[in-house]
């Protein structure tokens, strides 16, 4: 049986913030030439891994001059604690930038008390 | 102690260890030491692949996140030139930073071409973050076949 070897990308990692809003996280990573299908957002017990590849298309008979970036793997992962809602992530991805909304889980959301009337 | 609990437990992501591997945590130290030279830092921003063959010439800019249609794309004779700026969103009161890697500010890429050009020919695209500008080569720019008359 063939054997498929593929060749090993080089693992970048991406640039990445986090920001925090009332009752949610948004973390948004930069995954320039990512292809929408190869990007791969888990969470596996506390561990939540970002992955994708980026690859384009190097000019046909063309002449490298030169090549500050090459097609990559991006990889990150990160530990969470308990306190997200890690079964409502949502992720959107466009132009290159992968965003997550992360809830708060239910007991950290800002919650405004009503004053009674005495 | 109970006051940093407490704390500890609005801020889960001040937390966050990162599992990388340790090569990878290196190579972020070594990509950090070199962004604290602010120059340095905008010098390389955004990162450019250069291609060419002798009619035309092929330039990919990493630019996750930008509208194409604000940036600057000039051409001078052999050079090409990349500004814009890349803004951070704005964040109301108490919105807060956890980490804060990603480019934010202006930039500028000046990239000498092979040729000089032919500039009614540039085009541009973008896709999945990635700048492509082809430029074809000046017409007087290009090399001339010289025949050899027979003696």
């Amino acid at each position: 049986m063939a054997e498929v070897v593929k060749h090993e990308l080089k693992t970048v990692t991406p640039a990445i913030d986090i920001i925090e809003k009332e009752n949610h996280y948004i973390m948004i990573a930069d995954l320039p030439g990512a292809r929408e299908d190869s990007i791969d957002v888990t969470i596996n017990r506390d561990i939540l891994t970002i992955t994708a590849e980026a690859d384009f298309d190097i000019p046909e008979k063309m002449t490298e001059i030169y090549a500050e970036y090459k097609p990559c793997r991006y990889h990150r992962t990160f530990r969470v604690l308990d306190e997200i809602d890690r079964d409502n992530i949502k992720a959107s991805y466009q132009n290159g930038v992968l965003s997550l909304v992360i809830p708060k889980a239910d007991h950290l959301k800002v919650k405004k008390i009503a004053i009674e009337a005495k | 102690m109970l006051i940093r609990e407490f704390e500890r437990a609005l801020n889960p992501w001040e937390m966050l260890k990162e599992v990388e591997r340790e090569f990878d945590r290196l190579h972020r130290e070594f990509d950090n030491l070199f962004s604290h030279f602010g120059e340095v830092r905008e010098a390389v921003y955004p990162k450019t692949n250069l291609y060419s063959d002798t009619d035309r010439a092929v330039v990919i800019a990493e630019l996750p996140g930008i509208n194409p249609d604000e940036l600057d794309i000039t051409v001078h004779e052999n050079t090409l030139t990349i500004k814009g700026e890349r803004k951070a969103e704005e964040l109301k009161e108490g919105h807060r930073y956890h980490l804060k890697e990603r480019y934010e500010g202006s930039f500028q890429r000046n990239i000498r071409l092979p040729f000089r050009a032919n500039l009614d020919g540039v085009k541009a695209s973008y896709k999945n973050g990635l700048l492509k500008i082809e430029v074809p080569r000046a017409e007087e720019d290009k090399p001339k076949k010289i025949a050899i008359e027979k003696a």
